[in-house]
């Protein structure tokens, strides 16, 4: 009996041992540190409650958030204030703030192991850090370099004092000290995700493939179409754009000699389609683009300018945007900016509004060299690479080591013996965050264009409208005005790096650039008092003075923009915010209005009720609508059986095929449709017969059916996404909304200049603490077509007191 | 404390009350700094049982108050909802006191 009593002790002995040291010494002792109620340290930011007063070296500042956790942050002098913007910003973005740093240095693979290694890798060679550093050091003397420092401070302040988000203890890392040169990092990022294309690398392997008629007939040099952002005549306002020249109607070539120069260069390189597939994923995803619209006083209801501006990025967990409201005695200044850069990206300020799309601006160019193997020839002589081994840290292996290799050009991109040098606008010092602090400090029109001409990074199109009733258009950015035998010349195609052909004058990747090989400020597209300009990444101008690229976005949003504008104002009616508001949220999808007729006409041959459903149906893409369900499904069937079997045949993966408007505007006789051996008519058959069958099998009702909003947190954990929502819009509406690559609007604002209002929403929430109400609070809103009024400045004593009481 | 004690203690319901309600204090003022504070709340609360059998009911009671003070902590701050709904990490969270607190009850095998 003894020995039994013994024996039962030994082992609830063991149990309590094992207990105590499996939980201190075995793995699990990292989950019991971070999950344990109360002690977790995941816990701690439910605990989030920030000091009621904050010690700040710059200066006296408060702090007051809405009901919507925008902080609105009032201070003396900007450094008090931005570094009160620091603080604020690690408390409710740091790890996204991070996340994008590592990004960008190539540092990811240290804290999620070798899945990112790919990404780590190519960050790595293009040396995106050198480019922030040298644009680090080009601002770090100025005025704004000093309120960059402060706001540094600020985040390492918040990093200090702060719980850290719980993405932290799930990857269980600390994160370093924040520095400028990582709020220049940010720059670089969204200039990239903005303007960093493969696209002539794309096309060289194109005509490497498929014969010129196909060709030009799938890759059009223009698209067909007549709602440019500067239209001829109908713009009103000074106008600088084009040479006034215009090609045959319909034709998808320019009468001029130099600009249409047949490129030339893709046969030689025998780029292989995988490399350069591979080398796109870096780039930013299918549909990035934007709609802005500002109309003049003339033409409002007010009698004072209209803003509207809705950027589609890709739709992050949390938003890729962060909402402030920022005063001080000089300046009132409110709106949104990326988590890590200090000012107001996009917004209004005491004297005007502003917003911006994107531009797509040809500025990246890439140089193939004669090489002996260790280095390359240039302009008659043999050049050492600029060599460096770095080491990418990988978390559950070994250390990887990439070797970096530059030109004159910029950074080498080798894979599988290919190289390919890279020049790109923003890898160089670069003055946009100047620009950015100043849009803050404008007093009107003039101190915007002062402001625009500092703008080097990325190209943008500008819309601008002050309280004082002026309006703009511009096209920020620098332009390459690539030269050959004198003569401006496309920068689509691979240019003989070995005898400078066509590169960039004054730029020096990684330095100081003096810009003189670049189109002159005066001379970039611009418009100063326009009557209304629309912007949906369109084409910019019919004929402009220099080649500004080949990438334009199908012309949909803008032929609908301009189709309700010229409508409203061409009937002596007025513009108000309510219009401004609705036509944010308009969803008629101009495919359908073009492809739908042919598809009736197809009479019997269509299924089942797939006639009558689409009869009479307003082209509207909305959640209720199965017509909707049925052309989405239908065109995404029509656009795979146009290009899936030809393309793979030929190695090209979906990202090679063409876009939709050449799907849309693919004619009955078009020589894609002898290749294919079959009729336009078949093809429009089968891939409807393709969609009702999906519909059946997945049974899916209505367009909202299919169209979810599924918004994933970079961890793909369930419980970190938001919440689903059935959504309007498609890939080629004003309500912008692509499924497949998780792209919409990213921020949607609209401003009226006469009273200061202005309205906003983000696809989310403010704070990016999973644990916090405001962690998806706006989502709804912006599902459902609502917008917050902005620029209440709450109530009630300081949320913060930064250096004590204001003075 | 001796085993005679802990004899007193266990036969004696208004003491031994005491000593669950004190026990359970103290298992939570420690499991606010470490999880450790679990087992040690289970330890106690279950030596003062008069079997094994109810030491272990002790323990895994301790655990489950451990929860509900935990559970009125989060839905102070408004977090409880959010922290209902994070799957295994969730199930994790819930399974550490009610674990500790029984393995730390056992000891009264021992005593």
């Amino acid at each position: 009996m003894a020995d039994l009593d013994r024996t039962r002790r030994a082992l609830v002995a063991a149990i309590v041992a094992a207990t105590v040291g499996g939980g201190l010494l075995s793995p699990a002792s990292s989950y019991l540190a971070r999950f344990a109620p109360f002690s977790g340290s995941v816990w701690r930011s439910t605990r989030q409650e920030l000091p009621d007063a904050v010690d700040s070296p710059y200066g006296a500042a408060e702090l007051r958030y809405d009901d919507a956790h925008v902080p609105h942050i009032s201070a003396a002098n900007d450094a008090a204030l931005y570094y009160a913007v620091g603080y604020v910003q690690a408390a409710d973005r740091l790890f996204q703030m991070d996340l994008q740093r590592r990004q960008m240095r190539g540092q990811l693979s240290a804290v999620v192991g070798d899945a990112t290694l790919d990404s780590d890798t190519f960050h790595v060679r293009m040396d995106f850090v050198g480019a922030a550093e040298a644009t680090w050091k080009a601002v770090a003397d100025t005025e704004t370099g000093a309120i960059v420092r402060a706001y540094a401070d600020g985040v390492n302040a918040g990093i200090d004092a702060l719980p850290l988000p719980l993405e932290f203890d799930l990857l269980s890392y600390e994160p370093a000290a924040w520095t400028p040169v990582d709020t220049m990092l940010m720059e670089k990022q969204i200039s990239w995700n903005l303007t960093g294309s493969f696209r002539t690398l794309r096309q060289a392997v194109l005509r490497g493939k498929l014969d010129g008629p196909l060709y030009d007939a799938l890759y059009p040099w223009r698209m067909d179409h007549d709602v440019p952002i500067i239209r001829r005549g109908k713009t009103g306002g000074n106008v600088t754009a084009d040479r006034g020249r215009r090609g045959p109607a319909g034709s998808s070539r320019r009468g001029d000699a130099e600009l249409d120069r047949e490129p030339d260069a893709g046969a030689d390189l025998s780029l292989d389609p995988t490399e350069v597939a591979h080398l796109s994923t870096f780039e930013s995803p299918p549909g990035v683009g934007s709609n802005s619209w500002v109309v003049s006083g003339e033409h409002t209801a007010t009698g004072a300018p209209l803003l509207a501006n809705d950027p589609h990025l890709t739709l992050f967990v949390p938003p890729v945007w962060y909402q402030q409201d920022l005063r001080t005695d000089e300046m009132t200044v409110r709106g949104v900016t990326f988590p890590g850069v200090p000012f107001v990206v996009i917004g209004e300020n005491h004297a005007g509004a502003w917003g911006f799309t994107n531009t797509g601006a040809d500025v990246l160019d890439c140089y193939r060299y004669e090489t002996d193997g260790d280095r390359y020839r240039y302009r008659g002589e043999w050049r050492d690479y600029d060599e460096t081994t770095e080491t990418i840290e990988v978390s559950g292996r070994a250390d990887e080591q990439v070797t970096v290799k530059k030109t004159v050009h910029g950074p080498v991109l080798t894979r599988q013996g290919r190289e390919v040098a890279v020049a790109w606008t923003g890898l160089t010092a670069t003055d946009t965050t100047l620009a950015i602090r100043s849009f803050a400090h404008a007093d009107g029109l003039e101190d915007v264009l002062a402001a625009t001409r500092q703008f080097d990074e990325p190209t943008q199109n500008l819309v601008y409208a002050s309280r004082d009733g002026d309006t703009l258009y511009y096209v920020t950015g620098r332009i390459p005005d690539r030269r050959i035998d004198g003569k401006n010349v496309r920068g689509d195609r691979v240019f003989d790096g070995s005898t400078g052909e066509a590169e960039w004058r004054g730029f020096t990747p990684y330095g100081q650039s003096s810009w003189e090989g670049f189109v002159p400020f005066e001379a970039k597209p611009h418009v100063v008092n326009p009557d209304y300009v629309g912007t949906a990444n369109q084409r910019v101008v019919d004929d402009p003075s220099y080649y500004l690229s080949e990438g334009f976005a199908p012309p949909f949003r803008a032929i609908r923009i301009y189709e309700r504008l010229d409508a409203t104002v061409g009937n002596g009616e007025t513009v108000d915010a309510a219009f401004v508001k609705d036509l944010q949220h308009d969803v008629l999808d101009e495919r359908a209005a073009m492809l739908v007729p042919a598809l009736l006409d197809l009479g019997d041959r269509l299924s089942g009720d797939t006639a009558t459903t689409l009869e009479g149906w307003d082209y509207r893409m909305r959640r209720d609508s199965t017509a909707a369900l049925v052309f989405a499904r239908w065109f995404h069937h029509y656009r795979h059986a146009l290009f899936a079997d030809a393309f793979d045949a030929q190695g090209l993966d979906d990202s090679y095929w063409p876009n939709d408007w050449v799907v849309t505007t693919l004619p009955a006789d078009s020589p894609w449709f002898d290749e294919l051996g079959r009729s336009r008519a078949d093809v429009m058959v089968a891939a409807m017969s393709a969609a009702r069958s999906e519909i059946t099998v997945r049974g899916w009702e209505t367009y909202g059916d299919y169209n979810v909003l599924d918004l994933q947190h970079p961890f793909q954990l369930d419980f970190l996404a938001y919440p689903e929502h059935r959504m309007n819009g498609s890939p080629d509406t004003l309500k912008n909304f692509r499924k497949e690559s998780g792209v919409g609007s990213s921020w949607r604002q609209v401003a009226s200049l006469e009273d200061g209002e202005m309205w906003g929403v983000l696809p989310g929430g403010n704070s990016g603490e999973y644990f916090s109400a405001h962690y998806h609070d706006q989502l709804a809103a912006w599902a459902d077509d609502g917008y917050r009024r902005l620029g209440q400045v709450p109530d009630g004593p300081p949320d913060v007191t930064f250096g004590g009481e204001r003075p | 404390m001796s085993v005679a004690i802990l004899e007193e203690l266990r036969t004696d319901p208004i003491r031994r009350s005491g000593v669950l309600v004190g026990g359970s204090v103290v298992g939570l003022a420690l499991a606010q700094v470490h999880w450790l504070g679990f087992l040690v709340g289970g330890a106690l609360v279950g030596l003062a049982a008069p079997t094994l059998r109810r030491a272990v009911l002790a323990g895994l009671a301790f655990g489950v108050l451990a929860l509900v003070v935990f559970g009125v902590e989060l839905a102070t701050a408004g977090a409880l909802g959010a922290a209902l709904g994070m799957g295994q990490i969730t199930y994790l969270t819930v399974a550490i006191p009610l674990v500790c607190g029984l393995a730390g009850s056992l000891v009264r095998a021992l005593v």
